[in-house]
């Protein structure tokens, strides 16, 4: 925690302010709500397509076809993402790429999760395990993969904290063990007596992960954030709009996000009954592409910007909220709304998750990135595509492995 | 998989020309002034290596299929006879790739330094032998990763408490593998979990692998094209040309000399041409005696696919990488192995599958869930093992155990179909 005015312009993302903004800089006036919001509004060229939102609500309010709500409402998502971005970025530079990253996931996840508690609450426990295996394996490996890739393009090679890589890892592979205890469990006991242990298994399991969750935010934020600051000082930015604007509005941005990719969600449904394609796959991979295609966007363009903590933040941190942070809390939940949402996904899901994790770690560990590694990942993320793409759909599916 | 000297190839898997490698015919420009003549030259190349003494089985081999000597000694003497070939096919490449430059020279290694094995497994794809294939592949990686890097730490280890390698480039070539393990385990994973309408599954499992060999393939590509251009930096102090592995800027960078070709254009050329007929006449007539041995001698096809048939493909890397590590190069014998088993699983195997496409056999990448198991423990323990850098003789041993407790499983696994 430093209070002291920095000399130099670039310093100041350390600096934590508590109520009042009060940092001298050396010319610019720090800005104020106002200017804050016109910054906001006039950042880019993009901000014109924001005519499209109300259009898109509007749209599926008044009941239009399923081509025009998807069409309108993703127009809508671009200059949303960029937005997005740029929020937070702005924070980023106040407070860090930890905690900027940290909000970012979190307002995203935060919409999810409403989404899915009404899901639980109506006993759709399969469309909640498909909804959040599809986030974090979109997250883990596509948006990561094209981070990766073109920000290699780019960069020769593009570094990021290790330390915080690691850890990143070790917890991902902590995830990956609670999914695959209770999968192992199901395979070696006899299968009706082991419904029952795999619920209290995993009741326990999410009480365990959650603690650890927030462990974590205790280590990144408090005892050892002097680790997890970024080795790349960034040039002479500033951020440019007052806490209470970016917060604010990253706040606002998540909700309207969530509302649109909601709209976004619903439409892909109805256009894809008519073509016939599995479910299974439209669940996993299509709606979480497009549910999270805001927050993807705004990866890349972090990756592209050389801004790899950030990125990694985000993407990866996202990941890690969702397995070790939203679905214990959902578990928990279910609970005590009497759902038997457990920790044990089909095999070849959790199979799926686990691997996906394996490559991940071992992608993140040097510390180092190249456009290689992004091809590994999307490759990873392509071939599991397809695999949902001709897993038949749920119901005629035995999901105990043949005993070879 | 044959490599080369300061071309940075494909796969290194052979030593380099150099003074380093067993069998090397290439001196450096001051012991050889004259370019040798062209019957010097061939006699150079058969006296480079005491694999060369084996050529007499090439002979014997093809006897033994005329005169119908029986199913057994064909598939031995042709076994035997295979094996100097694939040695003599890596040096006459590596003698072209000097003067054609590190491209094509890598495109040109990756073909002909897999062509035992490419060859072996179109005839054996064409007869239907699918799962001996399939096993053969395996048994490949499996061997390359656990029996020769095993050996190599070991008879490294002998000789020196500790060998480093680089550490970097054992990782990239760990994340590699563990991508094909996962276009491996995917199929594998779906099968298991969709075991109720047969015929559907066998069409899905199909398509699956069509579709993942393209992408295998593709990262190959992107493989090569990350190694030859865009991050040759990573892969450049290489004195000898390893292509897993940094070269230590220590000891082995000592400044070589450039090598000069031994053999003329069109003597290289033409050899070539004649071993690859070698070899695919004593292929056939190896793949053709597989049945025959499986019904006679009793062991199971996927024994002889898994463990019998990698041999052949790999003895000649397997000499190299042991005698290199011996000679404390442990980036090289590193390169050689890891690199060898990579290209099988990134290169070789997705290509059969497209091949089995196009002439309309069933080559997937489904392999049973035990072998697919199998090769995910073996990518495992290799992976744990070299991430650090360092070797020594027990870890060597930890991997040959490994391998051995795989293959007695795989002799006592009951042959289905």
């Amino acid at each position: 925690m430093n209070d002291q005015t920095p000399l130099l312009k670039n310093n100041n993302r350390h600096t934590y302010n508590n109520s009042h903004n009060i940092i001298d800089k050396n010319d610019d006036a720090e800005p104020t709500t106002y200017s804050s919001v016109k910054t906001l509004l006039c950042c880019s060229n993009f901000n014109y397509l924001l005519i499209f939102i109300p259009f898109g609500i509007l749209s599926k309010l008044c009941g239009w076809s399923d081509t025009w709500v998807f069409c309108l409402n993703f127009m809508g998502i671009i200059p949303l993402a960029n937005l997005l971005g740029f929020a937070t970025e702005d924070i980023s530079l106040r407070f860090g790429d930890t905690i900027g990253s940290l909000l970012n996931a979190t307002f995203g996840n935060a919409v999810e999760l409403i989404i899915s508690v009404v899901a639980l609450n109506n006993g759709l426990i399969r469309v909640v395990q498909a909804s959040i295996l599809g986030s974090v394996l979109s997250n883990l490996l596509l948006v990561q993969g094209v981070c990766f890739f073109l920000g290699g393009i780019r960069y020769s090679e593009q570094f990021f904290n290790v330390t915080a890589a690691q850890t990143s890892a070790s917890l991902l592979a902590l995830a990956m063990i609670s999914l695959l205890i209770p999968a192992a469990f199901y395979t070696s006991v006899d299968s009706e007596k082991a419904i029952d242990g795999i619920l209290n298994l995993s009741h326990g399991t999410a009480i365990v992960l959650l603690i650890i969750y927030i462990m974590y935010l205790v280590f990144q934020l408090k005892t050892h954030s002097h680790l997890y600051e970024s080795e790349t000082i960034d040039g002479d930015d500033s951020p440019q709009m007052t806490i209470y604007v970016s917060i604010g509005s990253l706040l606002i941005i998540s909700i309207i996000v969530s509302i649109t990719a909601d709209y976004l969600v619903g439409s892909i449904e109805g256009l894809v009954e008519s073509w016939n394609i599995s479910r299974t796959f439209v669940g996993i991979v299509l709606i979480p592409i497009v549910g999270n295609a805001a927050e993807h966007v705004s990866s890349v363009t972090f990756a592209l910007k050389n801004k790899m903590d950030l990125c990694i933040g985000v993407a990866i941190g996202s990941s890690m909220q969702i397995a070790l942070g939203m679905t214990p809390l959902l578990v928990i939940l279910g609970w005590f709304l009497g759902e038997p949402l457990t920790l044990f996904f089909e095999s070849f899901e959790t199979c799926v998750l686990v691997v996906a994790i394996l490559i991940v770690n071992y992608l993140i560990a040097d510390g180092k990135s190249n456009w290689l590694e992004g091809a590994m990942l999307l490759a990873a993320y392509v071939i599991i595509a397809m695999a949902f793409f001709f897993y038949p759909d749920d119901g005629q599916v035995s999901f105990i492995p043949k005993p070879v | 998989n044959r490599g080369n000297k300061d071309t940075t190839i494909v796969v290194d898997d052979q030593a380099p020309s150099t003074s380093a490698g067993a069998g090397s015919i290439h001196k450096t420009q001051e012991t050889s002034r004259r370019p040798p003549t062209a019957i010097q030259s061939i006699v150079n190349v058969i006296k480079s290596t005491w694999l060369n003494v084996l050529l007499v089985f090439i002979p014997l081999g093809i006897l033994s299929h005329f005169l119908n000597w029986g199913d057994v000694s064909t598939f031995t003497l042709n076994f035997f006879a295979i094996i100097p070939l694939a040695k003599l096919l890596g040096t006459v490449t590596e003698d072209i790739a000097l003067r054609v430059g590190e491209t094509i020279g890598g495109l040109l290694n990756a073909t002909f330094g897999n062509a035992v094995e490419l060859i072996v497994s179109i005839l054996a794809i064409r007869q239907n032998l699918i799962r001996v294939v399939q096993a053969s592949m395996l048994g490949s990686i499996i061997s390359n990763l656990l029996l020769v890097l095993g050996m190599c730490f070991v008879a490294g280890g002998y000789y020196k408490k500790e060998q480093n390698f680089n550490q970097t480039a054992a990782q990239t070539c760990a994340s590699l593998m563990t991508l094909a393990c996962i276009a491996l385990i995917i199929p594998a994973a779906l099968h298991a979990a969709v075991s109720t309408d047969k015929g559907k599954t066998e069409e899905e499992i199909l398509d699956l692998s069509r579709g993942t060999a393209v992408v295998l393939l593709i990262v190959y590509g992107f493989y090569l094209f990350f190694q030859l251009r865009t991050h040759k930096f990573l892969y450049n102090e290489l004195p000898e040309g390893a292509e897993c592995a940094e070269g230590a800027e220590g000891e082995n960078a000592a400044p070589e000399e450039p090598e000069e070709p031994q053999l003329s254009l069109s003597i290289s050329i033409a050899s070539l041409a004649v071993i690859t007929v070698a070899v695919a006449i004593c292929a056939e007539f190896l793949v053709g005696s597989i049945e025959g041995i499986v019904e006679t001698s009793g062991l199971s096809s996927t024994f002889v696919g898994l463990i019998l048939l990698p041999i052949v493909g790999n003895a000649a890397e397997h000499v190299t990488a042991v005698s290199v590590a011996i000679k404390d190069k442990m980036d090289l014998a590193i390169g050689v192995a890891a690199g060898s088993s990579m290209q099988i699983a990134l290169f070789v195997t997705p290509f059969l599958v497209i091949l089995g496409w196009i002439i309309n056999k069933p080559m997937t990448l489904f392999f049973e869930l035990f072998e697919t198991i199998v090769l995910f423990i073996s990518v495992l323990i290799t992976n744990y093992l070299i991430q650090d850098g360092k070797s020594n003789w027990l870890e060597g041993v930890m991997l040959l155990a490994t391998y051995t407790i795989i293959a007695l499983a795989f002799y006592f696994y009951p042959d289905d179909t």
